[in-house]
């Protein structure tokens, strides 16, 4: 430690060099995390939130929630104690006073039922008219108590309360009854599909043309979701690894330099493992400098970014990656390691 | 007991075609009190020479004693410890870390001696040294002489029993060298030690005990006429 402080205060434009790399480097890797995990959370909050882990849908819907319709005759045998019916729909919410218009979904539910959300404000639809909405509509242009057409409707449907945190497939949610739901999609109130069986436990017998998944299968096969998260990943560990190769060379280039001043110290019987300790002892200063000012850098960001941008810290996640970042700068030591081990004292003489 | 015995050492660099000799079959002693040099041309051995003594290298054949004992076959851990512990080195080239100020330079030594009493305190050293006022300094902002006077106060810091020094003087004027090697003059004499200096200069002889000359790898100790006789030569 004493030496490893000493000779980054003493060279500290150098050393600057590699806390900006680590800063530059953190910075874009948390940001880049930050809006893998928003756009993965935009997709699968209102998922997530399903109170049971496993989902009955239509066979041919290829896990898609999207396409699956389930008759009455396909749901009956599942609806009973403990499951509850889910119909999804995507539409296009307008403000009619405004002509904003929004991508969204409905979520049609038994409004007293398990799937019924958290009102965070306002109140649930007593009325056919009447939404729920998650809280991000607002970012949109509408709020609570505003009232929207869904899909060009010339009924008129009044945002009555709001929710937190339930998107599906990147757009809010609207929660409303079935019978609403049933009457966007379908026409008419009395036509008893939904799009899917939502149960706490497994399913046995299982009815004719129906197909049951996890939640998680249901989230990965939201369309567009693998995908993203996928390039997300890959950019984030391809990041990751340069992390290694960049402070790896940049260390070994400073430690190359050090080769005539290395050898002074093993002349003076200084043993090869506090050169080494002074090595890595150097790396994790530099790093958590380095990391901690991209932290600092990204809360900024986060402050300062507009909200309809999916961006989210998951603070788990950060520590994780942060974790990442300075066990490969420690990692990339490894390639001067090799170098320090084999420096000769004679290596002192005729030096500068 | 002899600080330093070398026993027919040899040292031989490279192999087949390449291979030269730096250092033909050589006897050495040194005693405590003893302050010993080493003159003779550039690329006679005296740098390998003094190197195997402060077990920088091992040599080719013979044996190395240090105190009394063999350290000939001696791990890379043991010689590194044995220098820490036995050798104050000024070497040919630089002795000093560069981020380090002068006072760092010995306080490092601490850092890896944590129980060892120092016979002369720091202050003492910088006070006999007359580099107080550079403690703060790093070594760039020092000149030649008050760096050797540096490596001097670092190579003595840690008590070692043996100084060794390659070409201490080089880069100094004549005031100045003959300032340093009285100073390890009276390391050897006054405080006991075992000092070996190699030079070029002739004209630092006046406080040395015993002069030997390196020629092509051989070494020879010279008596009080061969001291004269290299001492007009060089007039
Ligand atoms: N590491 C080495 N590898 C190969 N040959 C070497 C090495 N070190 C020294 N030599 C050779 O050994 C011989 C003696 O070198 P040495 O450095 O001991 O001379 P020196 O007397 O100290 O010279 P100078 O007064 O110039 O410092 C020279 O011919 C030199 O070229
Ligand atoms: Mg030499």
């Amino acid at each position: 430690m004493f030496l490893a402080i000493k000779e980054i205060m003493h060279n500290k434009a150098r050393y600057l060099l590699v806390i900006v790399t680590f800063v530059l480097i953190s910075y874009l890797v948390f940001f880049l995390t930050g809006l893998a995990t928003g756009l993965a959370r935009n997709n699968r909050t209102a998922i997530d939130a399903l109170p049971g882990n496993y989902v009955l849908m239509s066979k041919y819907a290829n896990k898609n929630l999207l396409s699956s319709v389930l008759t009455k005759d396909q749901y009956t045998d599942a609806a009973k104690k403990g499951t509850s019916l889910l119909g999804q729909m995507t539409v296009v919410a307008e403000n009619p006073t405004t002509n904003k218009k929004m991508n969204s979904n409905i979520f049609g539910i038994n409004l007293d039922g398990r799937l019924r959300p958290k009102v965070t404000s306002g109140r649930l639809p007593a009325k056919n008219s009447e939404v729920l909405a998650d809280d991000s509509v607002t970012y949109y242009g509408v709020k609570q108590g505003d009232r929207i057409t869904l899909n060009g409707s010339t009924q008129k449907y009044r945002i009555v309360g709001l929710t937190h945190d339930r998107r599906f497939a990147t757009v809010p949610v609207f929660y409303t009854s079935l019978a609403t739901y049933r009457q966007i999609k379908f026409g008419q109130k009395q036509i008893a599909n939904v799009s899917a069986v939502v149960s706490p436990k497994k399913l046995k017998n299982l009815p004719k043309n129906t197909e049951q998944v996890t939640k998680a299968a249901l989230i990965t096969n939201i369309p567009g979701y693998t995908a993203q998260t996928m390039t997300f990943m890959l950019m984030i560990g391809a990041m990751i690894g340069i992390t290694l190769l960049i402070i790896g060379i940049f260390m070994y280039i400073l430690t190359i330099q050090k080769i005539g001043m290395y050898g002074v110290m093993r002349a003076q019987g200084i043993r090869t493992s506090a050169i080494v300790a002074a090595l890595f002892w150097q790396i994790l200063v530099l790093a958590v400098v380095g990391v901690g000012i991209g932290i600092g850098l990204l809360a900024l960001t986060a402050l300062w970014l507009p909200k309809t941008i999916p961006f989210y810290s998951d603070p788990l996640l950060l520590a994780i990656i942060t974790a990442a970042l300075i066990v490969m700068s420690l990692v990339g030591g490894l390639f001067s390691l090799r170098r320090i081990l084999h420096i000769d004292p004679l290596e002192a003489i005729g030096g500068e | 007991m002899a600080l330093v015995d070398l026993k027919q050492v040899t040292k031989v660099y490279g192999s087949g075609h390449t291979a030269v000799t730096a250092l033909h079959p050589t006897d050495f002693t040194l005693s405590p009190g003893e302050f010993a040099t080493v003159i003779g041309p550039s690329g006679s051995g005296k740098t390998t020479l003094l190197t195997i003594m402060g077990s920088l290298q091992q040599p080719t054949s013979g044996q190395v004693l240090i105190n009394g004992e063999d350290t000939t076959n001696y791990s890379e851990h043991q010689r590194t410890d044995l220098r820490f512990n036995t050798f104050g080195f000024m070497l040919q080239g630089s002795n000093l870390i560069p981020f380090l100020t002068v006072k760092d330079q010995l306080a490092l030594v601490d850092r890896f001696n944590h129980h060892k009493q120092h016979d002369m305190s720091m202050d003492s050293l910088f006070t006999m040294l007359g580099i107080t006022d550079l403690a703060r300094s790093y070594p760039a902002e020092l000149s030649g002489g008050e760096r050797q006077r540096v490596a001097i106060a670092r190579a003595l810091y840690n008590d070692p029993p043996i100084i060794l020094a390659d070409e201490p003087t080089a880069s100094l004027d004549t005031s100045r060298a003959l300032q340093v090697t009285e100073l390890l003059a009276t390391i050897a004499h006054k405080m006991n030690r075992g000092v070996v200096m190699i030079t070029h200069d002739t004209r630092l002889l006046d406080t040395v005990d015993t002069v030997y000359e390196m020629r092509d790898g051989v070494l020879q100790k010279l008596d009080a006429s061969g001291v004269q006789k290299i001492r007009a030569a060089a007039v």
